[in-house]
């Protein structure tokens, strides 16, 4: 049995602590790396009632219905921030990546706490498959909504089609890695890959991006 | 081998192609409308895919939430959105000939149940891209080919549930993946017709 709360509690306190002392930027990534890490918590809770109220097994919860469950979650609190407190849609992927951190974050410690820290190989992998998928996740809501915000007819519909683009991969990933042999293996390596290929992307096509930004 | 998996592995080799084409032709000619619709074609292989990696890594479709519905619903938000900048600038009134029909779909698709528990999601974003559709077709009259391309394409969505809801056979050749076939080919056209829009302007 893994104390979750416990977990949060011992790892949210000190970043809690850490925002009386800090201010602008910095304060506003600790804020959503802690509010990331909240909603860890929040989705094991509806993962497991779903869980329960299907009466299914783990592997059948992590495929078909976590995914969905996370990347909703990860989504209200980006979507809150926007409607109520009407940042600069520049600021928004970046309090994507922080929540998709503490997401990362807190389930990363979670897996430790019950598979132990000895395998260094293992959770090299871990990091760069899991914690690299949930990032991935938060680059893709946080850059698509903050585009997709900038236009009134594609608000509801945008926000629709990332939530359903980012649960999809997100899928596809835990379908992966439950496989044996060369899913698997390409299930470690896509995320990491991929966040490679949109940092190129980045780089080397500033004009379209420009022209997005219009 | 099982046709399900044939059937939708060409689905997906074929949306993930259009996608990657129309990616480079947004890129290239700076176009918003083809970028839309290359994140169609990516959110409906995405969906595929993750339907036919469940098929052939469980041996079982998904029993409890279909995760690839989500992405679906995802792929008809897009198209909406596609038409909605494609009507940009047009009076969008009342039509009783395009209401009448989409509300047949809608009602069917409500009463059936397409989608479990997301189907009035389904058919808010189908039932909103298909009223534009059938509403530029009958009173725009301009660039109707893509219109007409995108009513033929929610229809085959449609006839495909309905064939899906009475043949239970999934591995042998029958009506289910002729519909299938056709509806990935008109998606597939959807491309070449908003390319020679977007050339035109």
């Amino acid at each position: 049995m893994t104390y979750i709360e416990n977990i949060f509690i011992c790892l949210v306190v000190p970043l809690m602590l850490t925002l009386f002392f800090t201010s602008g930027n910095v304060r506003r990534f600790i804020t959503f790396i802690i509010v990331g890490m909240g909603v860890c918590l929040l989705s094991a809770y509806i993962t497991g009632f779903a869980m329960s109220r299907y009466g299914t097994s783990q592997t059948i919860v992590a495929i078909e219905i976590a995914p969905v469950v996370e990347e909703v979650m990860k989504l209200l609190p980006i979507l809150f921030y926007l409607l109520v407190l009407e940042p600069h849609p520049r600021r928004l992927p970046i309090a994507a990546i922080s929540v998709a951190v503490g997401f990362a974050t807190l389930e990363n410690v979670c897996y430790l706490t019950e598979n132990g820290a000895a395998n260094f190989y293992y959770l090299l992998i871990r990091g760069m498959s899991a914690g690299a998928l949930h990032i991935l996740c938060g680059i893709i809501c946080g850059f698509g909504i903050s585009y997709v915000f900038r236009h009134s007819w594609l608000k509801l519909t945008g926000t629709v089609g990332i939530l359903g683009f980012c649960s999809g991969f997100h899928a596809i990933y835990n379908l992966l890695i439950t496989a044996d042999g060369a899913w698997k293996a390409a299930g470690c390596v896509f995320p990491s890959l991929l966040i490679v290929c949109l940092f190129f992307a980045r780089k080397l096509l500033p004009h379209f991006l420009i022209m997005l930004k219009k | 081998m099982n046709f399900e998996i044939i059937d939708n592995v060409f689905q997906i080799i074929l949306l993930l192609i259009c996608g990657g084409v129309s990616m480079v032709f947004a890129v290239t000619h700076r176009s918003r409308l083809i970028l839309i619709l290359s994140l169609f074609y990516t959110c409906f292989s995405l969906g595929t895919l993750y339907f036919v990696l469940h098929v052939f890594i469980t041996g079982m479709a998904p029993q409890i939430f279909y995760v690839s519905e989500i992405s679906w619903i995802a792929s008809y938000a897009f198209l909406l959105s596609f038409q909605i900048l494609r009507s940009d600038g047009i009076k969008i009134t009342f039509s009783p000939i395009a209401a009448v029909l989409t509300f047949a779909y809608v009602a069917v698709a409500l009463e059936r149940q397409f989608m479990l528990y997301v189907t009035p999601l389904f058919v808010l974003a189908v039932g909103s891209a298909l009223y534009l559709s059938l509403y530029r077709i009958i009173k725009y009259r301009k660039n109707r080919a893509i219109d007409v391309c995108m009513v033929i394409c929610l229809y085959l969505q449609f006839s495909l549930y309905m064939s899906s809801l009475f043949i239970r056979d999934f591995d042998d050749f029958n009506l289910y993946f002729a519909i299938d076939f056709a509806l990935s080919a008109s998606l597939a056209t959807l491309l070449p017709l908003s390319i020679r829009e977007v050339l035109e302007k």
